[in-house]
């Protein structure tokens, strides 16, 4: 049944998914050539220079659009299929909740993933043709070597490493927004009436409650770390980075139960 | 017969407001099962705690002697008040999906049935008219094996002529083992396909009788007895 649950969830979302990728592939060309443009010609106001600045605004726009219509359309479709008129058929299918949940959170996040890398790629297509190749050789010419030593000396440990960790921690914080946004979903259902406003306080509440702890958590670190007053950063960074993944890790697991709970025990399809 | 549906003092409240109050019934295999009552009346609330798709507030449900769950939503065929489908889908995309998930859903004859409504597989549902729809959806629900059919207003928005489709459509394609459930209104409708019926009223059951042994000791037609117990 899972395998089926993805394949349906993929082919419901894939459409709406490859139009915007399609839109920013179109922006990434036109963002591209206007930078070619200005590269060549410079700031000078000529039509085509006037033209092109327009078009990077254009493409600056475009990508931030498209990266965060990509997660609206997401919720939107999320909450559509769990909690509006198509969740009728979704919680009458003789699947189990929390199977239901996570095929849709995974593929929520493998295509904000897919979003966020073709982003990136955008970026780099726009720069490199913009700067007639020249970004790739200042990439080459990056020395990974001093890169690895300065990240030696401030975190103590391999760039490596760090490129691990800063990747773990993007996937975690995006995974983090998805399941922070479906939770107050679930919540606001609860509700009889105002369900999207409630969820809206829902996802204020569990925001305040996150900066709470965190808070709490920096204040520990900050005071009773020695290690950082004593210049000792690379200890700080390790509790700083072990405590707030543990936090996240905590409020994850807090939001998938509560809306696997929710789905199973309290579900409200009034 | 086997009792497919048991409910213990099942309550169902909406904040301040009562929608089911210690409903206690049980439903056999076998029948076509009228749910009558008026708007409001707290059909639909059942209906729904049924398919689980609202959790009860207090007392017991069961399908089959299972609490409603994975295996209950296997034998059961629900039809909503309302469209569920994705608009942008195919009526063959459906087809599709509904045979996928359940294993007791027969594509022959749900092709059968749209061609004798001549609803091509091919159209799209945002672009048929509210009827049509109705009768997609009825059609997805009719073309499974279930054990029980749990239809809410199947022909409240349809027009006469599309209505005796839906009812002949209902009685030539379900299982004489399995059982009916059709929540409605509009009872002189559907009066002639019913051999059981409940009557709810304000949350309550205040009816549950064999068709026979009503018009036998009222000497009255279902219709004429709903009127007389829902008078305003």
């Amino acid at each position: 049944m899972l395998g089926k649950l993805f394949k349906y969830e993929f082919k419901h979302t894939s459409k709406t998914m490859f139009v915007t990728f399609i839109v920013l592939a179109v922006a990434t060309i036109a963002g591209s050539l206007a930078l070619y443009q200005l590269d060549q010609t410079g700031m000078e106001g000529t039509f085509f220079s006037i033209f092109s600045m327009i078009m990077l605004v254009i493409y600056t726009i475009a990508i931030i659009g498209i990266y965060c219509g990509d997660f609206i359309y997401l919720c939107y479709h999320y909450h559509k299929t769990m909690y509006s008129s198509q969740g009728y058929l979704t919680h009458t299918l003789p699947v189990a909740p929390a199977a239901t949940f996570s095929v849709k959170i995974l593929v929520f996040f493998i295509w904000m993933l897919i979003s966020t890398i073709l982003s990136v790629l955008s970026l780099f297509v726009l720069l490199q043709v913009g700067t007639g190749g020249e970004f790739l050789h200042a990439l080459l010419d990056f020395s990974w070597q001093g890169f690895s030593q300065d990240v030696r000396d401030i975190f103590g440990f391999s760039a490596g490493v760090f490129l691990i960790i800063a990747i773990f921690e993007g996937l975690l914080n995006l995974l983090y927004t998805i399941l922070f946004v479906t939770a107050s979903m679930a919540i606001g259902q609860l509700f009889q009436k105002n369900r999207v406003a409630f969820s809206i306080l829902a996802g204020f509440g569990i925001y305040m409650a996150n900066q709470i702890v965190s808070t709490i958590f920096l204040v520990a670190c900050g005071y009773s770390t020695r290690a950082f007053l004593e210049g000792d950063f690379s200890s700080f960074m390790y509790s700083i980075l072990g405590g707030s993944t543990a936090i996240t890790a905590i409020f994850l697991a807090a939001f998938c139960g509560i809306c696997i709970y929710i789905n199973r025990k309290r579900l409200n399809l009034e | 017969m086997n009792t497919l549906v048991t409910c213990k003092e099942l309550t169902k409240t909406y904040g301040k407001k009562t929608a089911l109050n210690h409903v206690s019934l049980e439903i056999e295999s076998g029948h076509i099962i009228g749910l009558l009552g008026p708007n409001g009346s707290g059909k639909t609330t059942f209906i729904k705690l049924l398919n689980g798709l609202l959790t009860p507030t207090s007392g017991e449900l069961y399908v089959k002697k299972l609490p409603v769950g994975i295996e209950s939503k296997k034998i059961i065929s629900y039809l909503p008040d309302q469209t569920y489908l994705n608009m942008n889908n195919t009526v063959q995309d459906v087809l599709d999906y509904f045979g996928a998930f359940y294993a007791d859903f027969e594509k022959d004859r749900a092709y059968q049935m749209l061609e004798s409504l001549k609803i091509s597989p091919k159209d799209k549902l945002k672009s048929m008219s509210k009827g049509t729809k109705e009768k997609v959806q009825l059609i997805l629900v009719m073309s499974r094996r279930a054990e029980l059919y749990v239809l809410d207003e199947p022909i409240a928005g349809v027009d006469p002529a599309a209505r005796d489709y839906i009812l002949q459509t209902i009685l030539t394609n379900y299982d004489p083992e399995a059982s009916i459930l059709i929540s409605t209104h509009l009872i002189s409708d559907i009066e002639n396909i019913l051999d059981q019926v409940i009557f709810i009223k304000e949350g309550e059951i205040c009816l549950q009788a064999s068709v026979d042994d009503i018009r036998m000791q009222h000497q009255k037609s279902i219709d004429a007895l709903f009127r007389e117990v829902f008078k305003c």
